[in-house]
């Protein structure tokens, strides 16, 4: 079987000349299918006496996948030729592109080529604009491909644009030109040196013909129509050449060379102007960004994926997601998985993971191809009216790639149900940023809609700002810090942003005073937002594991509020309890030595307890990974070295070299020392136990044996 | 039990793996192959993490993310399903020669095949999976994977392509049978596979190859000299059965999951009959153990705690659910109130229909009724159970209860079967806790 493509510019004609082409050939006893790939789906009319027929992507939308038959959009037309259109979107909806990977897919999976066939005929829309319509290009479908041109550069312009997208895949299969004239007495010779310079031969020729109108009059083809007629001549002698098949290979010309061949003259390069000779003023676009987004690196994770571990952890706020369910499912698992296991294990409920108000449009094929925020729309509508009044939207890629007028749909919803508060986090995917990004879009976004500006102040009160939402011991960590204030008579307002509450959310801006937890790149960016657009009063020390970082924080609060004697006694208190628990440690890890290859800037809390317990260190070395302290100047009381992580290697040889009695690292370095590997834990408890508690898991481990008995087994 | 208020969510279809996973493991479920996601490292994490954690002797080894050991271009610190790492920018002009270097990178690991998978975003864009040159490997190449599918779709989806690429040939027969259906991502895969094949070799049968779940891609070019295919999981593997017979005239039977006393007993006589093979001697085995089983259940009658009538409900693939339900109502003699099998309509008639012909009705609502134990995964348990509405559950499905098992820990076969009566027996015994 042939299988062949007719591209061209829009609007040159390509589908009247596949008609008539298919019409020709169907003179001849040959078997043909004629499959317009056009969303305006009138290639085959004509064959067809007029008639409208149920196009492939209506029939996708509507018919169950088990009720499918192949029988249902193939229509008989002249002589018995099979007619099939693909259909797509209405203009500005959706993905007409999409719609075509669709149609083919579904016309494939129906067995359209079990139907007996000699030549099929892909009558394909305009310019090769995107994948979709490339898609008959593509060594599955067509092995030939004939352009339609007519003399205007555009359509040239087109035609060179069509031996480009054919290049890309198989080049040797440009059947020809095929010339169809709007009657300019030049255009012959512009098409001839077009022909000329790429190598690819004028197949056929047509001109502007009173039959070709009378013929469309009537619904039929000129073949039909006028079948002794010079121009049914031409498209015989075309139909002899496409089954005589011969092909050559696809060559296009730069645009420069394309204008100097068909224009018959050389442009200028354009003129540059500096921004200042037109008058644009630079203007710095502030926004709050993650490290890999600011420096333009690799994006790692995707912003739906962040912005929904975000939103999916507040209590009292619906998230809907707006993707197809491959999406929702990765995200939540990679974010509530854990937390959600370690209810069952540990006895730990955090209640919105544990039990998500999460809900998915679910977005499939129909919605990719015709657009999926009606969907939308409707899922909003449906989940206010049944008392969901708090609700965060965020998007996902084919959301973003489609154009999806998310925006709008949220807006209709806001006007039907203003009781409603709907925060549109339109990440698009990975489209607006990695996995960081979202979540500090998220966070941003959500406290713009749901945290109130200007609110009474709350005496004594802080916000604790940057909470992270994945980790397991973020409930403790927040119960920890409570009680510290809760010391001093000061109260924790509101947990900024993550498992928190959406009502604590609506006060935030009641605290007289906020706090960081952990100075990462995540709550610099909150913290830069909520002076620009709350004018929250922050503390200049940061909430962090250690000792010596606690008793800064807690008297940085307790100066504020004019609690110093209070501060004593908590400061008092933890000191006892650091010292109970340094004490014995000193018995086994003085004398020591350890390397420490942490991800974190700050070491303060590790190295005090190395300090404490009286060991020595031979190495401090901090890696650089994304997201992490690089950025953030944290006073750090210990030298160390910064290396990147393609620098890994010379501190390996250095561990090695220096051969210490404990390796401490975040993640497993691999190393087959004497020394006995520790690891650091990701997310720490802040606080001033964390060293001794980690210490504490290296005495464990050097009073094991050196070598465990189940490595010989392995 | 008072249940809570509920959440709202649908948490129970979006905790249910979907189509993309399922083409992905597809691939991971060999043990010489590569698949390489074209597209964003977002939709490379998890497959890459649900792989290592389902799959954990696999060649590249249980080290997961490890930013110091696999931080290189398209792996980002993970030894297992590299990535394009398609961005705004790709989604406008394509992946460009990105593929092309990632194929590279992958090719130095020495894979027996090489899979190719689009992203939701990549496929959406129409992204094309050429490469500038092929490898000496075979390629499979899936452009438009089913992202809003299930997951047994997707895997089925997958696997059809590669049978297609590989072209296995029929050849000379054995007396051995495929066991089709049945992934990486199936909890306790290994051990239920173990199990079945034990029971079969009693019967001298042997097991030819189980694709796609610890196979090679060798394994899969010779599955043509298999008598008979066997589907384990419908839903995993009956299109799969049917390529074999279309394509290879190699026959198949369809006996049911291989759970609970009777649904082992008519997955061994199914295809002992088919190969003309005696089944007695599994059948003597489970005999035993159903002996053992009614004794202890006896004995919990006589001390007045029998299982009759306490209730169960069950959240799982269609195919794991009728099996369940059937075992625990028609030999434990427990009541089903509540059955959801996701979006899966087949299953739902199936089921629907097994339980009006014993004048049941049940709710599909899991999470808002009642029950003593729910049978399911480790999500859906801990949700139950954070709402008030179980007593406790047991786990068949992906995410385990476990994370480690030194024992083996079948969910099919002879010992899933009294894996599951253990673990329903004593959490209604405990009166909680789960299993």
């Amino acid at each position: 079987m042939k299988r062949i493509a007719i591209y061209g510019k829009g609007g040159i004609g390509k589908s009247t000349i596949s008609s008539n082409l298919t019409a020709a050939l169907s003179d001849n006893g040959v078997r043909v299918m004629q499959i317009g790939c056009d969303p305006k789906h009138d290639s085959t009319r004509l064959l067809t006496s007029g008639s409208r027929q149920v196009t492939v992507l209506d029939y996708l939308k509507e018919v169950p996948e088990s009720r499918r038959r192949i029988g249902d959009v193939v229509e008989q037309g002249y002589k018995g030729c099979l007619c099939v259109e693909a259909g797509g979107p209405e203009p500005g909806i959706g993905c007409a592109g999409r719609g075509i990977i669709s149609a083919f897919d579904l016309l494939n999976g129906m067995g359209v080529n079990s139907m007996p066939m000699d030549v099929m005929i892909y009558d394909v829309l305009g310019d090769v604009v995107c994948g979709g319509f490339a898609v008959p290009l593509r060594d599955d479908y067509a092995d030939t491909v004939y352009i339609v041109t007519s003399g205007e550069y555009m359509s040239i312009y087109a035609a060179n644009n069509i031996l480009r997208g054919t290049s890309n895949y198989d080049p040797d299969r440009i059947g020809g030109i095929i010339f169809n004239s709007r009657g300019d007495e030049e255009e012959k010779e512009r098409v001839k040196r077009f022909s000329d310079a790429v190598g690819i031969p004028i197949m056929a020729e047509f001109s502007r013909s009173r039959e070709f109108l009378d013929a469309e009059r009537d619904g039929i083809t000129v073949v039909e129509a006028f079948p002794d007629s010079k121009i049914t001549g031409s498209f015989r002698e075309l139909a002899d050449g496409v089954m005589d098949g011969r092909k050559y290979t696809a060559r296009y010309l730069s645009e420069y060379e394309l204008e100097r061949i068909v224009l018959g003259r050389s442009v200028e390069p354009r003129k540059t102007y500096a921004k200042e000779e037109i008058g644009i003023k630079t203007v710095e676009n502030k926004r709050y960004t993650s490290r890999n987004i600011s420096r333009n690196e690799v994006l790692h994770g995707c912003a739906f994926a962040g912005a929904s571990g975000v939103a999916a952890s507040i209590t009292g706020l619906t998230t809907v997601l707006h993707s197809p369910r491959s999406c929702a499912q990765y995200s939540l698992q990679m974010t509530a998985n854990s937390v959600r296991r370690a209810m069952v294990t540990t006895g730990i409920p955090i209640p919105a993971f544990a039990d998500p108000t999460v809900h998915c449009t679910d977005m499939d094929e129909s919605s990719m191809i015709f657009g999926g925020a009606d969907v939308l729309e409707k899922k909003l509508d449906d989940l206010i009216s049944s008392g969901n009044g708090n609700i965060a939207v965020i998007t996902s890629c084919p959301s973003g790639i489609i154009g999806d007028d998310v925006s709008m749909a949220v807006r209709r919803i806001r006007t039907i149900h203003p009781e409603a508060t709907i925060a549109l986090l339109q990440e698009d995917g990975n489209i607006n940023g990695d996995f960081m990004q979202g979540v500090i879009d998220a966070s941003i976004g959500l406290m713009n809609d749901f945290s109130e500006k200007g609110l009474e102040k709350k005496k004594n009160s802080v916000n604790l700002v940057g909470v992270k939402t994945g980790a397991t011991n973020c409930r403790v960590t927040v119960d920890m810090i409570r009680n510290i204030l809760k010391g001093m008579d000061v109260d924790l307002n509101c947990v900024c942003v993550g498992n928190t509450d959406i009502r604590d959310l609506k006060d935030m801006s009641a605290a007289e005073l906020s706090i960081l937890l952990y100075p990462d790149r995540f709550a610099l960016m909150l913290r830069d937002f909520l002076i620009d657009e709350y004018d929250l009063e922050f503390t200049e020390n940061v909430i962090r594991p250690g000792l010596k970082g606690t008793i800064r924080w807690i008297l940085e609060i307790a100066s504020r509020f004019g609690k110093e004697k209070k501060a004593e006694k908590v400061i008092e208190g933890l000191k006892r309890g650091y010292e109970e628990r340094m004490a014995p440690l000193r018995r086994d890890l003085k004398g020591r030595s350890i390397y420490v290859v942490g991800n974190h800037k700050d070491i303060n809390w590790i190295m005090e307890t190395v300090e404490g317990a009286g060991m020595i260190p031979v190495g401090t070395v901090v890696v650089d990974l994304s997201d992490h302290l690089k950025d953030y100047d944290v006073d750090v009381d210990y030298k160390f070295e910064m290396v990147g992580q393609e620098e890994m290697d010379p501190v390996m040889d250095d561990i090695r070299k220096k051969d210490p009695d404990i390796i401490l690292s975040t993640y497993p370095l691999g190393l087959n020392t004497r020394g006995e590997e520790c690891f650091i834990p990701t997310a720490p408890d802040p606080g001033p136990y964390s060293g001794p508690e980690m210490a504490r898991s290296w005495i464990r481990k050097l009073n094991a044996p050196e070598e465990e008995g189940w490595r010989k087994d392995v | 039990m008072r249940p809570k208020k509920r959440g709202g969510g649908k948490m129970f279809e979006l905790d249910r793996p979907e189509g993309l996973l399922g083409t992905i493991l597809a691939f991971e479920g060999i043990q010489d192959s590569m698949v390489i996601v074209n597209g964003p490292t977002g939709c490379k994490y998890s497959p890459a993490s649900a792989s290592e954690t389902s799959y954990r002797n696999r060649p590249e080894g249980p080290q997961t993310f490890n930013p110091y050991l696999y931080q290189r271009e398209f792996f980002f610190c993970q030894p297992r399903v590299p990535c394009t790492y398609m961005d705004g920018n790709d989604y406008i002009r394509g992946t460009g020669d990105k593929l092309d270097r990632a194929k590279d990178a992958v090719m130095e690991l020495r894979p027996n095949i090489l899979g190719i998978v689009n992203s939701p975003g990549a496929s959406l864009i129409g992204q094309d999976l050429s490469l500038s040159q092929d490898p000496a490997v075979p390629v499979v190449r899936m452009e438009s994977p089913d992202t809003s599918a299930s997951m047994g779709a997707g895997f089925q989806d997958a696997i059809i392509s590669l049978l297609r690429t590989i072209s296995p040939k029929a050849s000379k027969k054995r007396k051995g049978v495929n066991l089709l259906g049945i992934s990486v991502w199936h909890l306790g895969w290994f051990d239920s596979i173990r199990d079945l094949m034990r029971l079969l070799a009693l019967c001298e049968v042997d097991v030819c190859m189980t694709i796609c779940a610890g196979c090679t891609v060798e394994d899969i070019k010779g599955s043509g000299s298999a008598e008979i295919n066997a589907v384990v999981h419908e839903e995993f593997g009956l299109r799969i059965a049917e390529w074999y017979e279309k394509e290879l005239k190699i026959p198949y039977v369809n006996p049911g999951t291989p759970l609970g006393f009777e649904g082992t007993e008519n997955f061994m006589t199914e295809i002992c009959y088919a190969l003309g093979a005696d089944p007695s001697p599994a059948l003597m085995e489970i005999k035993s153990k159903r002996k053992r089983a009614a004794n202890i259940l006896s004995c919990l009658e006589s001390s007045r705690r029998p299982p009759k009538g306490r209730t169960f409900s069950v959240s799982a693939d269609g195919s794991l659910t009728y099996q369940v339900c059937r075992f625990l109502y028609d030999y434990v003699g427990m009541i089903p109130v509540a059955l959801n099998t996701g979006l899966d309509n087949t299953w739902k008639e199936r089921i629907g229909s097994f339980l009006s012909e014993k004048g049941l009705t049940v709710s599909e609502d899991v999470f808002n009724t009642p029950a003593d134990v729910m049978i399911s995964n480790a999500n859906m348990i801990a949700l139950a159970m954070y709402r008030n509405v179980t007593l406790g559950g047991a786990a068949v499905e992906r995410p385990g209860l476990m994370n480690m098992n030194m024992e083996e820990r079948p969910v099919l076969g002879l010992g899933g079967t009294v894996r599951l009566l253990d673990s329903v027996l004593n959490i209604l015994e405990r009166g909680g806790q789960t299993q």
